[in-house]
């Protein structure tokens, strides 16, 4: 136990230490403060909700997948960049049981999850309390709680999920691309079209119900199985990611 | 000690290591010397967990790395001289380390001391030359004090002021009571550095002892021509047939 808990403060202090984590909280909570902004200023024009309206304001809190792609980067560089910069060797000198040292960086990736999805929902959450305010208007959808605890959920597990690429691929680019490619042409091109009624068991299928008011009002899944469904395709990467670590010989 | 025992690992049809044996003790610097492509980094790997044979053991004072209860306070390692985000500082890097070993946050500044690079401590090491990143490298391994030291290629990247320093320190922590094992193939170097050696060749053991013995008992004048009696291709069969091992 002493040794993860070493471990983990090793991996929160290699984030810190680095300036892609403070890239990536200023990206995103920046990217969320715009939108909220952009959404607020377009509001009731060319169609768009009108400001107030509960449409507007779920228009305006589609925040987290701004935490789900800041939080999967984070996670891939996290892992691969053990081992583009070889640091993965003194890393197990230290640690030769390779399974604390995954342990660790789960750990260390979820509080950095939670961490920046909390601040990038609360920032863009309080941008727009600010611009429903300077219109006297105090209303905030019922299912905002939701929406916010769904987005810091999705992006915790979207980071695990990228640690996991990252340790399976050894190669952030590689995990990047992949990634990218699974989403846009496995999920969204194609089984989004063959097989529509699956779309809602794919990763971006659960997690879209966790942050898109559009599809979490659709009730397609509940949150709670959402959370699982995200929560098991998380544990599976990381199963084998964690399996490839202990048995490959590190060069 | 460290000792290894019928160590063999493959890779496919090419076999790295094949059944080597060898044992080094404390208080002396051993060279583990062997042509390129011998087998020693491959040793040292299985010797410290990264890299699992596929027969044989490789222990350190009995035990296995990955059993050591608090490996990096046992055992130092230097292998590459390029296993460091390049974005991060020497003294950070270093903080890193103590922080996962649990190891004390003064020691840092003082293994940085020791490694003459505390002016350069908040530089980031992608700035470093060569010869920096390999004093950083020893830096890390001796973060945890430990009592056995194993260093692969410690003087690629030296100047000569480094090379001097780098043979006094490892006089140093050998005089101290440490095990310390250095691969090379700088024989000259090698010469003026080490007192015993294990010498290989395509994975196997050639020969191993005191310089001064095994000289000595092949009559070469000195360790290069020692090595070269016991790594050319027709030394293989000497070895086996009275080489002292």
């Amino acid at each position: 136990m002493t040794t993860i808990v070493s471990l983990t403060r090793a991996e929160l202090r290699k984030l810190l230490a680095s300036r892609t984590f403070l890239i990536a909280l200023a990206l995103s909570v920046g990217l969320a403060i715009i939108s909220v902004a952009v959404d607020a200023a377009t509001a009731g024009k060319n169609g768009a909700a009108a400001l107030g309206t509960a449409a507007s304001t779920h228009q305006m809190l589609k925040l987290g997948s701004v935490c789900c792609v800041a939080m999967l980067v984070l996670g891939i560089i996290g892992s691969g960049s053990e081992y583009r910069y070889k640091t993965i060797i003194p890393a197990v000198l230290i640690a030769p049981r390779r399974g604390a040292l995954v342990a660790a960086k789960v750990i260390g990736i979820t509080v950095t999850g939670i961490a920046l999805s909390v601040v990038t929902f609360g920032l863009g959450l309080a941008t727009a309390v600010a611009e429903l305010s300077a219109h006297h208007l105090h209303h905030l959808p019922a299912d905002t709680g939701t929406l916010f605890a769904g987005s810091v959920i999705a992006g915790t597990l979207f980071g695990v999920i990228g640690v996991a690429l990252g340790y399976i691929t050894r190669s952030t680019v590689t995990a990047v691309v992949g990634a990218v490619g699974w989403v846009l042409f496995a999920e969204l091109a194609i089984l989004h079209t063959l097989a529509p009624h699956l779309a809602k068991w794919l990763v971006t299928g659960a997690a879209s119900t966790l942050t898109d008011p559009g599809v979490l009002a659709s009730r397609a899944l509940t949150p709670a199985t959402a959370v699982a469904v995200l929560g098991t395709y998380t544990v599976l990467l990381l199963a084998v990611a964690s399996r490839l670590v202990l048995r490959r010989d590190v060069a | 000690m460290i000792s290894v025992d019928h160590l063999t690992k493959r890779y496919g049809t090419v076999t790295a290591v094949d059944g080597l044996s060898f044992e080094v003790g404390p208080g002396r610097v051993t060279g583990f010397l062997g042509p390129n492509g011998a087998g020693k980094t491959t040793t040292l790997r299985m010797l410290l967990g990264l890299a699992a044979p596929d027969s044989g053991t490789a222990t350190i004072n009995g035990v296995r790395y990955r059993d050591l209860p608090s490996p990096a306070r046992t055992v130092g390692a230097a292998l590459d001289n390029d296993n460091f985000h390049p974005g991060r500082s020497a003294i950070e890097h270093l903080r890193i380390m103590a922080t996962a070993a649990g190891i004390s946050r003064r020691r840092p500044a003082e293994v940085l001391n020791l490694a003459g690079l505390t002016e350069d401590a908040h530089r980031r090491v992608g700035a470093f030359s060569l010869g920096m990143r390999q004093r950083l490298t020893l830096a890390t391994a001796l973060l945890g004090d430990p009592e056995v030291l194993i260093f692969d290629e410690p003087l690629n990247g030296l100047d000569p002021d480094g090379i001097r320093w780098m043979r006094g320190l490892l006089h140093r922590l050998a005089g101290e009571g440490r095990t310390v094992l250095v691969s090379s193939h700088l024989l000259a170097e090698a010469a003026q550095t080490v007192e015993d050696v294990v010498v290989i060749s395509h994975g196997r053991l050639a020969a191993e002892g005191p310089v001064a013995e095994l000289t000595s008992a092949t009559r070469s004048e000195n360790l290069e021509e020692l090595f070269f009696d016991l790594t050319s291709d027709h030394a293989d069969d000497r070895a086996l047939e009275g080489f002292p091992s």
